[in-house]
């Protein structure tokens, strides 16, 4: 059945190419399992497929796209060719370059899977493994204190499988996306609270292990925000640490250049290649194909294959990230950035891994050096501003740093604004240490694609609320 | 009003069925003690814009076939401790193959049991077939389902032509999507319906400019039919939005009265996202059975939701989910609960959870109240000249928020101000940057809603909220 689908992809892309500058098929899906327990509630179900065949044509002067769950291949033809039918080449446009640089040779298949080069496959590992393991975790987590009054732990794998036909290419991949998370919400009868932990990545099921250590942290943490205050709104010096990090990383020049939004006039960061737009130490890439990353794949949705992308080097701006319709309307920039959410929805220039590189310092230093600060936690979400350069994290708390040293005074939430290039710039140290964390990211509201970001511990001047 | 308790129809489509076989393999599954299955066939046309250009046209066809199977068992871990079976369920989507192939369905859903039989739960029934039927609801756009590609093009042209009656104000880019779906849903206790509804979305963004100047104003909007778009109305907001981009300053720290108006109270509806975001979530939330069966809810019935007497107005709340062309309007909600109008918040006082079939069933009550699909609050008394008020100092109104994502759990928010307005004795000045934060039941111990009223399809309620303490991190 599969390779009778194959076979129909490759004879329906041929068809098209026949006809049209540029043609290609993605095959997406996926399957794995998500498992919660809160104490009170248990629930396990499958992984929602989200399973179909996306078909594109360029037409010469704009891409043309048919998205079916139909995976019978007869059914299939019969609908792509009722579609193709209706569709004329035109001229108008710009020619399609074929923009990538990343060539296969040969004709045959090429076969990508996580799980060959990872752990235990999440697929062999029985169901009620999970859900003890899921289980254990919720029961430790509410033996921790009295004042626990509800610990979720959120287990999921999913196996994603792509097959992309086009460009003489014929490609496919598996990649496992494990993830466990663990909230703790602590009450003391006026008011509740709560910390989380956050494991995740590509690769095998003991991904999902969170340590006895870090269970009884998160315990901890959520029992001293029991007390925490709101913070004096102000400028402050501050260390971010790498889940705030790649957030920031995430949002300034990461959605800041993603190439798609350069025609619409939506990128200010068009104006600024090649100009400096944070301090001289500052060096940030995109990269699909760090080892592990929650964001990594082996090639985007568009068959380019993974590999680094250094969008800041010494604190200049020098590639932005692109999927290939961007590419195709500017010309020399192709990078293994074009996503889709799933197959119902359209390519954008998407992240993958997106972090800043490593510095020389310790954090116990950049700590030390600071007066009167905040350090920064545990990110909890962001928002891009590509045309504004404004700027939103929210840390889930900070702690305060006088005279060099944690007080154990914590401030919980808070926002992290102000104007990128300022923030960028006034970095003033880079922490040797590194961490990436999964999330998911969209564009503006919608488009979701698993990610990750990090970095070190950076410390810069932000204003904050 | 659509809303009907009598002569309702429970089949307002024939376009898609739960089939009789599929619903005969359903319930002859060994150890399948309850079923419930969706089939919802979606057609969606998209367009997308840079300028006036047609970046790329789809076309997208998706059938799912949605099955939950419960399994009654003795409970074998905590969870289920104190009742003498525990139920447990699974979600699983059916493919074209598997519903083609006897035996690979029998497979499928001899895995799914043995998945619902690890799970335990407290026991909860499904819903049986509505003795009064299922509300008529209107959210058919006939006339977009007739066409969706055609209808795409409708809104293209009315935008461009909104958009070039706007000084100094042009097209960056659109995203337009016209869908029509069917949905048909059944379960074991003999509950057939299905019903057609028909979504258009429009993602856009505005860029002003004077000069070498520019400034970006980005929205989304979701409805059920095409009128209520509203372009040249929404086109006009948005452009002078967007041009006060351009001269807008960094506010300046401040701690008191902060106006929240339109959309910055609106609900940031997604067609991917679906449901609810925005200010309110923590609302929604804290209202909810399940925060209250979690034991996470701040709010007891018969007691105010802000806990202390508010100075200002009180708060009237309900949930929604027959209201005509609402975003989120459906006859029945996932579960097959039928919709309806729940008061659930009255003058400040909680009067009730929101409930679904298993935190209602936990929760002892009679019966589910159904999903929250549509928040309504009742307008205030204040008209918006006297909520702009400058007599006391200084009032900042929000417009725009760069992404308001409250806590749900405390309640606490901070957002980086898109766009707004600092009200003072000079005039009226455009401001954008910083950040504002508080906690929504703080805040609304001490607020004043308007008379006038807003709506993005999900949200229906005072067009503009003041309240009387909240802090602005600025320059």
């Amino acid at each position: 059945m599969q390779d009778a689908l194959y076979r129909a992809m490759q004879g329906l892309v041929a068809e098209l190419e026949s006809r049209f500058p540029y043609a290609a098929a993605l095959l997406s899906g996926q399957s794995g399992v998500q498992i919660t327990d809160t104490g009170r509630e248990q629930q396990a179900n499958e992984v929602p497929p989200e399973r179909g065949i996306v078909f594109t044509v360029y037409d010469g002067r704009s891409f043309l796209e048919y998205a079916t769950g139909t995976l019978m291949p007869d059914a299939l033809a019969r609908e792509v060719r009722a579609w193709a039918a209706e569709v004329r080449p035109r001229s108008g446009g710009p020619a399609i370059t074929g923009a990538g640089y990343a060539t296969i040779a040969g004709n045959g298949w090429r076969r990508f899977s996580t799980t060959t080069t990872s752990g235990r496959d999440p697929a062999t590992v029985p169901l009620s493994e999970k859900l003890a393991l899921v289980r254990d975790l919720g029961a430790r987590g509410r033996a921790l204190d009295q004042r626990v009054v509800q610990v979720r732990a959120q287990y999921s794998d999913t196996s994603e499988q792509r097959v992309y036909v086009g460009r003489g290419r014929l490609l496919e991949q598996h990649v496992t996306r494990m993830s466990m998370t663990v909230l703790i919400a602590v009450s003391d009868g006026q008011q509740a609270r709560y910390h989380f932990a956050l494991r995740g990545g590509t690769g095998g099921y003991e991904l999902a292990e969170i340590p006895p250590d870090e269970l009884a942290q998160t315990a901890e943490v959520a029992l001293r925000l029991l007390s925490a205050e709101r913070i004096t709104p102000g400028e402050y010096d501050v260390v971010t640490d790498p889940t705030v990090s790649g957030v920031i990383a995430h949002e300034c020049f990461g959605h800041g250049v993603e190439l798609d939004l350069f025609p619409k006039g939506r990128a200010l960061a068009a104006h600024y290649l090649n100009r400096q737009v944070a301090a001289p130490t500052v060096q940030m890439y995109d990269d699909p194909g760090v080892a592990g990353g929650y964001g990594s794949y082996f090639f985007d949705d568009e068959g380019e294959l993974a590999r680094p992308t250094q969008i800041l080097r010494d604190g200049v701006l020098v590639r932005p990230i692109s999927d290939f319709s961007s590419a195709t309307f500017a010309p020399g920039i192709h990078t293994a950035n074009g996503r889709r959410q799933d197959y119902t929805r359209k390519v954008y220039a998407r992240m993958s891994n997106t972090f800043f590189a490593p510095g020389t310092s310790e954090v116990a230093e950049m700590i030390g050096g600071i007066e009167r600060g905040i350090y920064l936690r545990m990110a909890e979400s962001g928002m891009e501003d590509p045309a504004g350069w404004g700027i939103q994290v929210t840390a889930h708390y900070g702690e305060e740093i006088i005279n060099g040293a944690r007080t154990g005074r914590l401030f919980s939430p808070i926002g992290i604004t102000g104007y990128v290039p300022d923030l960028l710039q006034s970095i003033s140290a880079i922490g040797r240490d590194f961490a990436l964390t999964p999330g998911t990211c969209g564009k503006g509201h919608k488009e979701m694609v698993p990610v990750a970001s990090g970095g070190p511990h950076l410390r810069m001047k932000a204003r904050l609320g | 009003m659509a809303f009907q308790t009598g002569a309702a129809t429970t089949r307002m489509s024939g376009a898609v069925t739960v089939p009789d076989q599929l619903a005969e393999t359903l319930t002859a599954t060994p150890g399948a003690s309850d079923w419930q299955c969706a089939v919802r066939r979606e057609e969606e046309a998209q367009l997308y814009l840079i300028g006036s250009r047609v970046e790329e046209q789809r076309q997208v066809m998706r059938e799912q076939t949605r099955v939950t199977l419960f399994n009654d068992h003795p409970p074998a871990s905590a969870t289920g401790e104190g009742a003498s079976l525990a139920r447990g369920s699974t979600v699983l989507a059916l493919s074209g193959e598997d519903l083609a192939d006897a035996t690979r369905l029998a497979a499928r859903l001899h895995d799914a049991v043995e998945m619902a039989r690890l799970t335990d739960n407290p026991p909860f029934a499904l819903p049986a077939m509505p003795a009064s039927g299922f509300p008529a609801v209107r959210i058919n756009d006939d006339e977009m389902a007739r066409d969706l590609p055609g209808s795409l093009e409708v809104i293209r042209a009315v935008l461009e032509e909104a958009v070039a009656a706007q000084p100094g104000v042009r097209l960056s880019s659109a995203e337009l999507y016209a869908t029509r779906a069917s949905t048909a849903f059944r379960n074991s206790r003999g509950l057939s319906a299905a019903y057609d509804a028909t979504r258009v979305f429009l993602d856009l963004a505005l860029i002003a400019n004077m000069g070498d100047q520019e400034a970006e104003f980005h929205a989304a909007l979701s409805r059920r039919r095409l009128a209520d778009l509203q372009i040249a109305r929404t086109i006009a907001v948005y452009a002078t939005y967007a041009r006060d981009m351009l001269r807008a300053r960094p506010p300046t720290t401040h701690s008191g009265a902060v106006l929240l108006s339109g959309d910055a109270l609106g609900t940031a509806s997604s067609p991917t996202l679906g449901g609810f975001g925005g200010f309110f979530t923590p609302l929604v939330f804290q209202t909810s059975g399940q925060a209250a069966f979690q034991q996470l809810s701040r709010c007891a019935p018969g007691a105010l939701i802000t806990g202390e007497e508010p100075r200002g107005d009180r708060l009237t709340v309900s949930a929604d989910a027959v209201r005509p062309w609402a975003t989120n309007t459906a006859p029945f909600d996932d579960n097959g609960v039928p919709a309806r109008v729940m008061p659930l918040v009255e003058n400040g006082v909680l009067r009730r959870y929101w409930t679904d079939i298993r935190s209602s069933a936990w929760l002892g009550e009679s019966e589910p109240t159904g999903r929250f699909a549509g928040l309504t609050i009742a307008p205030g008394t204040w008209r918006l000249e006297d909520l702009r008020s400058v007599a006391d100092g200084p009032v900042y109104e929000i417009v725009a928020f760069s992404l308001m994502m409250p806590d749900p759990i405390t309640g606490d928010f901070v957002a980086e101000i898109r766009l707004g307005y600092r009200h003072d004795a000079n005039g009226v000045h455009p401001i954008k940057g910083g950040s504002l934060s508080g906690n929504l039941f703080t805040a609304f111990g001490d607020a004043r809603l308007s008379a006038s009223t807003y709506s993005d399809g999900v949200y229906y309620g005072p067009m503009a909220i003041r309240f009387g303490s909240l802090s602005i991190a600025g320059e």
